[in-house]
């Protein structure tokens, strides 16, 4: 095997090579490491690679195969983890100054799920400061670039995590998403993104302060959805050690990947989103639809009354429950932030209670609303993001120019390029994110599926449906080659 | 608004000046707004949402 076979390699085509010995963990482990050394320095996807517990780990995967010990598809696959999920005895910053040198002493509980199953740990993988935006422009370890196109975003704040994945620089990478920040950078660099319902994966081992705690989540991205699928049963089940992990069952989500998605019911909030996509992502998303009649999915129109309310409980919520957190980092290092975050942090702080439980109020009617929907449909879709990536100087200058129109990347409560992810963070439902085109000048393009809670099995079964129906997922982008 | 800032930045000792005081201040009054549309008809009755209460909706 060479480095040039890792692209377009998946977890699904190489675990039963590994399980049959036909490829070494030790050897695939060694070609991961090269490539990153190699392509790394363009993208800026990893701040820390762990090469030599890599190594290690990747030897004893290749004992215990060869002792006929192995352990499932995740045995000796190379993964990546964002830099606010704990990997015990490795720098875990937020991508914070504060946290610079800060070594946790234990693992995540994801994190040592993921070792159970026998996965390599290649290190961690650059994101927005403290996850509080969506674009990875990180002014203490650098700005992750989007693999598509250089001069553009990788998105956030699991930036690293998307451009690791899209350009094989690990397998599977796990992120965190507080309105976006899986689905966004996996919709953008082309790969697959998902944010399970909250409280399906244990959040015990995250960085706080790097989230709200009702709307933060853990998630996944990988290539393709059956990776995704087999990463979430790696990973998913209740955890006593996070108070708001669910003790809800855990499906074989391999039998949701598969099965035909026909006479399955999809629903589209069509007042919402109609007037967020530009063009590029319209067509896109409107030929998405198309493929789904033609796999005989009926298409309906749900209404959800207050999703208009979104980016306001979305804001007050994640920002009064974020800032508890950064109380003590206020006290002793405030010039560790950069002065944009300081400036949020010191203004969430004057968010008055009542207008929290206000907004926990409309949360409840919110969540109502598209509970309701989803009993009358098997899943939602929407595009991910009403936009694909916009270059980094139009992020620093706080706009982009789209259809003619100016678009402000500055937005009081969600941010426009999170419009289409943080309704899911603020409800909870499950949402992924598949490849569903391509924009003129050959950037992605995501379309996000959401099912009802708890209900991820649909969520993979719909989004493989459509994957298994065209070929977005193949396309490389031309950095690889 | 501003005095609320400015007690925030005495209490926890952030040396902001003025020009970041104001900018602050803006912002606050800025997010009001949006959240003044939280505060819709008949919200008083609604329980608000605690964090862990998702459960499977059987369809």
């Amino acid at each position: 095997m060479t480095e040039k076979d890792l692209e377009g390699m998946t977890i699904t085509e190489l675990a039963p090579q590994i399980k049959s010995r036909r490829v070494s963990p030790v050897e695939l482990t060694d070609l991961f490491l090269k490539r990153i050394q190699r392509i790394n320095p363009l993208i800026n996807a990893y701040t820390t690679v762990t090469e030599g517990s890599a190594r290690e780990q990747a030897q004893a995967a290749e004992d215990e195969i060869r002792r006929d010990q192995y352990r499932g598809p995740l045995h000796g696959i190379p993964v990546s983890v964002k830099e606010n999920i704990c990997i015990k005895g490795v720098r875990t910053t937020a991508g914070s100054k504060a946290l610079a040198e800060w070594v946790p002493e234990h693992d995540a509980t994801i994190v040592q799920r993921i070792r159970e199953a026998g996965a390599v740990l290649l290190g961690k993988t650059n994101m927005h400061e403290w996850a509080a935006g969506g674009t990875t422009i990180n002014p203490f370890y650098g700005t992750t670039r989007n693999p598509w196109d250089r001069s553009r975003i990788a998105a956030g704040s699991s930036g690293g995590s998307g451009a690791a994945v899209a350009t094989s620089l690990c397998l599977a990478s796990l992120g965190t998403d507080n309105g976006g920040s899986v689905r966004n950078p996996a919709s953008v660099c082309g790969v697959v993104g998902l944010k399970p319902t909250f409280g399906r994966l244990s959040h015990f081992g995250g960085v706080d302060g790097s989230g709200g705690y009702s709307t933060d989540h853990f998630g996944i991205l990988t290539k393709t959805v059956a990776d995704c699928g087999a990463v979430l049963q790696a990973t998913a089940g209740f955890d006593s050690k996070d108070p708001r992990c669910a003790d809800e069952p855990v499906p074989d989500y391999s039998k949701f990947v598969g099965p035909p998605i026909g006479g399955l019911r999809i629903g589209l909030i069509e007042e919402y989103f109609d007037s967020l996509m530009v063009r590029d992502v319209r067509a896109a998303f409107d030929n998405a639809i198309e493929q789904f009649k033609k796999l005989g999915a009926k298409i309906e129109t749900v209404r959800v009354a207050h999703m208009n309310l979104i980016s306001p409980v979305w804001a007050c919520i994640t920002r009064s429950e974020n800032v508890s957190a950064h109380v003590p980092y206020l006290k002793t290092r405030p010039r560790d932030y950069s002065p944009g975050l300081l400036r949020q942090i010191v203004s969430s702080m004057l968010i008055p209670a009542g207008t929290y439980m206000t907004a926990q109020r409309v949360r409840r009617l919110i969540c109502e609303e598209f509970d309701e929907a989803l009993s009358r449909v098997d899943v939602i879709v929407t595009p991910t993001s009403p936009m694909a990536a916009p270059t980094i100087e139009e992020c620093e200058q706080g706009f982009v120019i789209a259809d003619g129109k100016k678009i402000s990347l500055r937005d009081t409560g969600v941010n426009f390029r999170s419009l289409g992810t943080a309704p899911f963070n603020v409800t909870g439902h499950p949402a992924l994110t598949v490849c569903c085109g391509f924009t003129p000048n050959d950037l992605p393009i995501g379309m996000q599926i959401v099912g009802g809670v708890f209900d991820e099995g649909t969520v993979l079964r719909v989004a493989h449906g459509y994957e298994a129906a065209t070929e977005w997922h193949r396309r490389a982008p031309e950095l690889l080659y | 608004m501003k005095e609320a800032v400015r007690g925030i930045n005495e209490q926890y000792g952030l040396e902001l000046s003025e020009q970041e005081i104001e900018r602050i201040a803006q912002q606050v009054a800025d997010a009001n707004v949006l959240f003044e549309q939280l505060f819709i008809d008949g919200i008083d009755g609604v329980m608000p949402l605690p964090i862990v209460s998702r459960k499977q909706v059987k369809r």
